[in-house]
């Protein structure tokens, strides 16, 4: 699932290591005992477990250091890398070693009778592969959807509310990048719109606490059940949660829609110039509502190693991002760096959005302590956070939660 | 009540049939369980007649009434104080149905009420504490604000919003000031301040527009929590809150987006703000602002009579983005000055915004004082590439914009695309203008 590259940079180094450290260590074996010295790179990278028969003990450096025993002794040698790293090569003075190692990455050595130099050599393991992440059908606490609102929906007015209570609806809306709506309604039952009127409905999208958010003005004229007026209004709709069990997904027709609204509007009866301005905060509104708006997103995104002119591994990461609105946003290569503890940051912005072939300024994707086990040949996601802004929504969550297997 | 029983009986009579006839038309109701208050208010920046004012007043009372019969009929039940408790305590009852029965409790305000719904405050599941805890947000008994404030420092974000949700319900000035602590707070977690700041938004009382704006000039707030402040202060009327808009427009260390926020937040704030709106369209440095304001000057419940005003930024404004939002902003003014506008609406390039220019002559031609020139220059030039945008593989919301336009249009050459769309689109386009043509055939 992964390519690692060794870093071949270090490999050429140590010779010539070697050689310092027996230079400066190879004359220090006594005649009562021998000394090794035991060379380890990078700094705490592996820990190499030890064991002398004469005299008969053992332990673990974590680091560089010596090794005192008999002279004729046995000395056994287990390297084992650090989580995240792994094994390149083991040398005994000037000779490579690795290949001596058995499955255990142990070797054997002795009867000893010198003085020698054992340096190994790990790497730090830079995990690479093609990922791909979209949010869960059930959002946990705290994450966001993002909605495609551009569709057509129907329904009738919840039964909760008076006057309009049940009265059929049918409207378009059509969302842009911003998450701004327009909103062209087809009918609402028993009302009859001033067709030389200004009428207009338009509104935003966003997310707020977690939630989305849905803002609408509106200017209406006409006539309700006999009734001749006019009006304006702003209504925000906040907190809006969707059902677990018809939440909305590609193919769902349903969005069973619940949250807080709040509104002021002001009318006036066209007949006889009255005029009144209302408001109210905190009503409570649930409505299921049949649409083929879509809510659904994924991003690809691909980590690889490339050698540049000078023959160094640099890694790479590059991602597509597919909409809810089905608009594919490429996000172009960029370097990228990984750390065992803070693994990779990728940061995606200003793609280009190949359904309109434009640059896209306002969708950003960032993943974030994105974590791997390693060992060995394979690496898998551990942990990692992602965080997303298009269609004028954004959110965050655990990369784990995205993640498709 | 007490001051129309000082005017004369048929005048009130008539005014009184007058906000029915309102209220038949377009009164919505809130639903009992998370009423805070219905409030009729005229809008402090308006210059209303006293007209307006009493017929407000009336609608006030009319929702006042109304919130009142339905909180009563509400409460009538078979089952008495006992039976409610019970069921409240059955955890194999539907979750609504307890949390009905949560507030009948904390409306009844006995004794027996009050401990069992602390019991459940104490003892219940996640959810039902929630329930409980915003429930006695309609109760009046007076350690409840304190005991909402304890539920503050919980872990579960549901348990705490329940809590912020039960003091804003409370709204009275210990309850706001427990809200402003714990918005202030640098050790409370960042998701409940960000809900608070949201929350204080709704209220619309003087205490909590000046816990927001303390909370504005506090130091190292969360970005978020800002963004939810900010969002909130545009929800008081704007000539509360001109001094930090102005502030915040104004400063050059604050993101653009942020900025976006707060300007768009202004079409909640009443007539005052549409003119600062028009003026940060006009001469805002920054593009991103400049479009967020015009987008926010045609969004505002009292745009309609901006045309001349917009011209005249549409007519000297270089940013495409930003003519966007002005040709969206027009599309909504009652007095489009289309002839002068109508090259300069034919020669745009960037999509988008073409298709803003579209709508907006759309909307333009159904004025009473078209003229046959705009409609014949629609159909000429601007249908054939509507129609082209609607059938291209360009983003759906751009199809939709696009049919949308020929809808407005409503011309004959304009419905003929229209079936042309309903023909050769795909499938959600062939049906949106299929119901377009549908509406226009009516």
């Amino acid at each position: 699932m992964f390519n690692q590259t060794r870093y071949l940079k270090f490999s050429r180094a140590i010779p010539l290591m070697l050689a310092g450290l027996s230079f400066g260590y190879g004359i220090t074996a006594q005649a009562a005992g021998i000394t090794w010295k035991i060379a380890m790179t990078p700094s705490k990278s592996g820990e190499i477990a030890w064991a002398t028969s004469s005299p008969q003990k053992s332990g673990v450096l974590q680091a560089s250091g010596s090794l005192s025993f008999d002279d004729g002794s046995l000395v056994d040698l287990t390297f084992t890398p650090k989580p995240g790293y792994r094994l390149v090569t083991v040398y005994k003075n000037l000779e490579n070693w690795t290949s001596s190692l058995d499955g255990n990455k142990h070797s054997q050595f002795g009867p000893v009778h010198n003085p020698h130099v054992i340096a190994a050599q790990f790497e730090l393991i830079t995990p690479t592969g093609a990922y791909d992440f979209s949010p869960p059908e059930n959002l946990p606490e705290g994450v966001a959807a993002i909605f495609n609102g551009t569709g057509h929906y129907s329904g009738n007015v919840p039964a909760d509310m008076p006057i309009v209570h049940d009265k059929a609806f049918d409207a378009d809306v059509a969302m842009d990048e911003s998450g701004k709506l327009d909103i062209m309604p087809n009918s609402l039952e028993g009302y009859t719109p001033d067709p030389n009127a200004n009428t207009s409905i338009v509104g935003t999208l966003k997310t707020r606490n977690d939630k989305p958010e849905v803002t609408v003005s509106a200017k209406f004229k006409g006539q309700f059940e006999g009734q001749n007026g006019e009006g304006s209004g702003v209504g925000t709709l906040s907190n809006i949660d969707t059902q677990p069990v018809n939440s909305l997904q590609a193919g769902d027709p349903t969005l069973d829609s619940s949250g807080t609204g709040s509104y002021k509007v002001k009318l006036k009866n066209s007949d006889s110039r009255l005029k009144v301005n209302h408001s109210a905060n905190d009503a409570a509104i649930s409505a299921p509502v049949t649409t083929d708006a879509t809510r659904d997103w994924s991003v690809h995104v691909v980590i690889s190693q490339e050698q540049d002119a000078k023959g160094k591994s640099i890694t790479y990461a590059q991602g597509t991002l597919t909409l809810p609105t089905g608009d594919n946003i490429a996000f172009p290569k960029r370097k990228v760096k990984y750390s065992t503890t803070k693994g990779y940051k990728i940061a995606f912005s200003r793609g280009t959005n190949l359904t309109s072939d434009s640059v896209d300024k306002k969708t950003k994707l960032t993943i974030t302590n994105m974590l791997f086990d390693c060992a060995d040949n394979s690496c898998a996601l551990n942990d990692g956070q992602i965080s997303y802004q298009f269609l004028g929504q954004k959110g965050k969550g655990k990369l784990s939660d995205f993640l498709i297997d | 009540m007490r001051g129309m029983s000082l005017c004369n009986k048929g005048f009130i009579l008539a005014l009184f049939a007058a906000a029915c006839l309102f209220c038949l038309l377009f009164y919505t109701q809130k639903s009992i369980f998370n009423n805070a208050q219905v409030v009729a208010a005229s809008d402090p920046d308006d210059a209303s007649s006293l007209q307006t004012d009493i017929n407000t007043l009336v609608i006030g009372y009319l929702a006042d009434h109304i919130k009142r019969n339905k909180e009563s009929e509400l409460l009538q039940t078979n089952l008495s104080e006992q039976e409610l408790i019970a069921r409240l305590f059955d955890d194999s009852a539907p979750l609504a149905t307890r949390k009905l029965d949560a507030w009948r409790l904390a409306v009844l305000g006995t004794d027996n009420a009050k401990q069992a719904l602390l019991a459940v405050l104490q003892n219940g599941s996640a959810a039902m504490r929630a329930i409980v805890a915003e429930m006695l947000g309609h109760s009046r008994w007076p350690e409840v604000p304190e005991i909402l404030g304890r539920l503050l420092l919980e872990k579960n974000p549901l348990i705490t919003r329940g809590a912020v949700s039960g003091l804003a319900l409370l709204g009275d000035k210990k309850s706001i000031s427990i809200l402003r602590n714990a918005l202030l707070s640098g050790t409370a977690d960042e998701a409940l301040r960000n809900f608070i700041a949201s929350r204080l938004g709704d209220m619309q009382t003087a205490e909590a527009l000046a816990a927001l704006k303390a909370a504005f000039t506090a130091p190292s707030l969360p970005a978020e929590t800002l963004r939810n402040i900010v969002a909130s202060l545009g929800k008081f009327p704007f000539k509360e809150t001109a001094d930090i808009f102005r502030q915040t427009l104004a400063d050059p260390s604050l993101s653009a987006e942020f900025k976006a926020e707060a300007t768009e937040s202004l079409i909640k704030a009443g007539k005052g703000s549409l003119a600062f709106l028009n003026e940060l369209a006009a001469d805002h440095t920054d593009s991103k602002i400049r479009a967020s304001a015009a987008w926010a000057a045609g969004a505002h419940p009292n745009t309609g009579n901006l045309g001349g005003e917009l011209a005249a930024l549409l007519q000297s404004e270089a940013n495409d983005e930003v003519r966007r939002r002005l040709y969206e902003a027009m599309m909504r003014q009652t007095d489009i000055p289309a002839a002068s506008l109508l090259n300069q609406a034919l020669a745009e390039t960037g999509t988008a915004t073409r298709v803003a220019a579209a709508n907006m002559l759309a909307m333009a031609s159904q004025q009473s004082d078209a003229d046959s020139a705009l409609q014949q220059s629609y159909d000429e030039r601007v249908v054939p590439q509507l129609l082209d945008t609607a059938l291209s593989d360009a983003s759906l919301n751009l199809r939709y914009r696009a049919v949308f336009a020929l809808a407005r249009a409503g011309t004959g050459t304009a419905v003929g695309a229209l079936q042309t769309i309903e023909r050769q689109g795909d499938p959600q386009i062939a049906g949106l203008a299929g119901r377009k043509v549908a509406n226009l055939s009516h």
